[in-house]
């Protein structure tokens, strides 16, 4: 219907449905779909009157150095915080570095995307608040989407911490006399950092999720946006290749940290 | 690594403190002593108070504030909250561009946000737990196929497309309850399933069994009692984590 106008007539409409195959049933165009994407072409889009695929691969770079830097930015603060957390249980370091992962999660990620412009775009003048062209317009969407990561890795870490730290070996470590920043750093975090792996994974794919939000506050013009920009053009065929590509690109995410354990534990690597 | 394995610590990490005293399986306690124990926990107090206040002024948002959140009136527009220099105790929060008040629209918003949270994750838990416990006691296929389903839940981007969906069928508020609700579940059967399997070879379920009771009598008067804390600690905090969804919904312009 959009596609024809407003005003066609309806023999207008009906071309229109016959020359892009809308007029087919709905599961000879899902098979027919499907072996398209098996053979690497992800569709057309009739409202860019572009193929997806040229769409997306030139959003993509966007949105994946955006991930990457959240990803870096949650990673930085999450576990040193994790691991001070985990050294110093139950005090008032302890405490402090638990709320501040926890009001990461309760914010809304728009809301303290907001709270960053005003703050630093408006009031400081200090970073961009719109757009992707340089380094300096990445920083803070990076931080409004790794924030949201860090009570996550931050639990994960404290907890793999504590218990890395009650076991045998650390305890023969300290008995030794290691200084102990050497055996909670060599020893304890190695150990404890093998789920926090899997969990990244994980994040990095919510991160993909989560872009959509930040991109479309920062007017970033990655694929997160061109997410939101399709449904609000009805482009069906670029929903439908997005849906897929952030699913692959999770699995894909998944994969790869199975691996990494495989690297850093040998003992899942007989299994 | 399982996604069992990277949900279960951060699901029971935030509330243990103040519900694994309260909510947990453990031996029988008299009630007057569970309650003592908790009201004297500090934390619990301050969250229990902040939640009861919540809700309090969403039930009775009529009572607290004199105007209507949808009536607009074009000779009220824009007027700053009370702390500002020309604002008024007529609308202490001040209004919008449409003239509406804004105390209101946060009052009457917060019964909204509650209904979806309270709404989607009831339907998230039917689900989930359906699914956990099924597969947690059998093991074999169901497990399986209760496995692949979640991985497939996992894999698809949920924001994108609850979008689609509401963009799709419309923004109401049922649909978009239905869609979160379809949506959240994937942590109670990962749960579920972990806590099932848990207690799965433990005695009092191999007595059932071989006093001859039925399947369906296990899961409900055996099994369920027996996990209802872990199902708490994530029912409550899917019930926050639908709300914050609901709200990004909005944002972008596609929730209620």
């Amino acid at each position: 219907m959009a596609l024809a106008g407003a005003e066609a007539s309806s023999e207008e409409v009906e071309a229109v449905r016959i020359a892009y195959g809308f007029d087919r049933p709905l599961t000879a165009q899902y098979a027919s779909w499907l072996g398209d994407v098996m053979k690497g072409d992800l569709g057309f889009s009739n409202i860019l009157q572009r193929p997806v695929m040229e769409v997306v691969l030139e959003r993509l770079p966007v949105t994946a150095k955006l991930a990457g830097l959240s990803l870096v930015f949650a990673l930085v603060l999450a576990i040193p915080l994790g691991v001070l957390a985990a050294a110093r249980r139950n005090t008032l370091v302890d405490r402090l570095a638990l709320s501040i992962a926890v009001v990461g999660q309760a914010l809304p990620n728009f809301f303290f995307a907001l709270l960053l412009i005003l703050i630093f775009g408006v009031t400081l003048r200090w970073l961009p608040i719109s757009g992707d062209s340089s380094f300096l317009h990445y920083v803070m969407p990076a931080i409004a989407l790794g924030y949201f990561s860090t009570p996550a890795i931050m639990r994960l870490t404290r907890a793999g911490m504590i218990e890395v730290l009650d076991s045998d070996y650390i305890r023969t470590a300290r008995a030794m006399g290691l200084p102990c920043r050497r055996v909670i750093l060599k020893h304890g975090l190695r150990n404890a950092l093998i789920p926090v792996v899997s969990l990244t994974a994980v994040q990095l794919g919510f991160m993909l999720s989560g872009s959509i939000i930040v991109e479309s506050v920062f007017s970033m013009n990655g694929i997160g946006r061109l997410g939101w920009q399709s449904i609000q053009r009805t482009d069906l065929e670029m929903m439908q290749a997005l849906v897929l590509i952030i699913s692959v690109i999770y699995l894909a995410l998944n994969y790869f940290a199975d691996l990494l354990n495989g690297l850093l534990d040998p003992r899942l690597r007989v299994q | 690594m399982t996604a069992t394995d990277m949900i279960d610590p951060s699901a029971t990490d935030t509330t243990a403190d103040t519900t694994a005293d309260t909510t947990g399986p453990g031996p029988a306690r008299s009630s007057s002593d569970t309650l003592h124990r908790a009201l004297r926990h500090p934390g619990l107090l301050i969250g229990a108070g902040l939640v009861l206040a919540i809700v309090a002024m969403a039930l009775l948002a009529p009572m607290l504030t004199p105007h209507d959140p949808y009536l607009q009136n074009l000779s009220a527009r824009l007027i700053p909250p009370v702390w500002q220099a020309d604002g008024s105790w007529a609308h202490p929060l001040g209004t919008d561009a449409l003239g509406r008040d804004y105390l209101a629209r946060i009052l009457y918003g917060a019964r909204i946000s509650l209904l979806i949270g309270f709404g989607a994750t009831a339907i998230a838990l039917v689900i989930g737990t359906t699914m956990g416990v099924l597969a947690g006691y059998f093991g074999g296929w169901p497990d399986f196929v209760v496995s692949f389903v979640v991985n497939v839940r996992l894999a698809l981007p949920a924001m994108l497309v609850a979008l689609v969906v509401v963009a799709l069928v419309g923004g109401s508020l049922t649909v978009v309850i239905w869609t979160l609700g379809f949506l959240v579940w994937d942590r109670f059967a990962v749960v579920m399933r972990a806590s099932t399997q848990q207690i799965r070879s433990l005695d009092y379920l191999s007595a059932a069994e071989a006093a001859g009771a039925s399947v369906l009598r296990i899961l409900v008067s055996e099994v369920m009692p027996n996990v209802l804390g872990a199902l708490i600690v994530v029912a409550t905090l899917e019930i926050a984590q639908a709300i914050l969804f609901e709200a990004a919904l909005s944002f972008l312009g596609l929730g209620v």
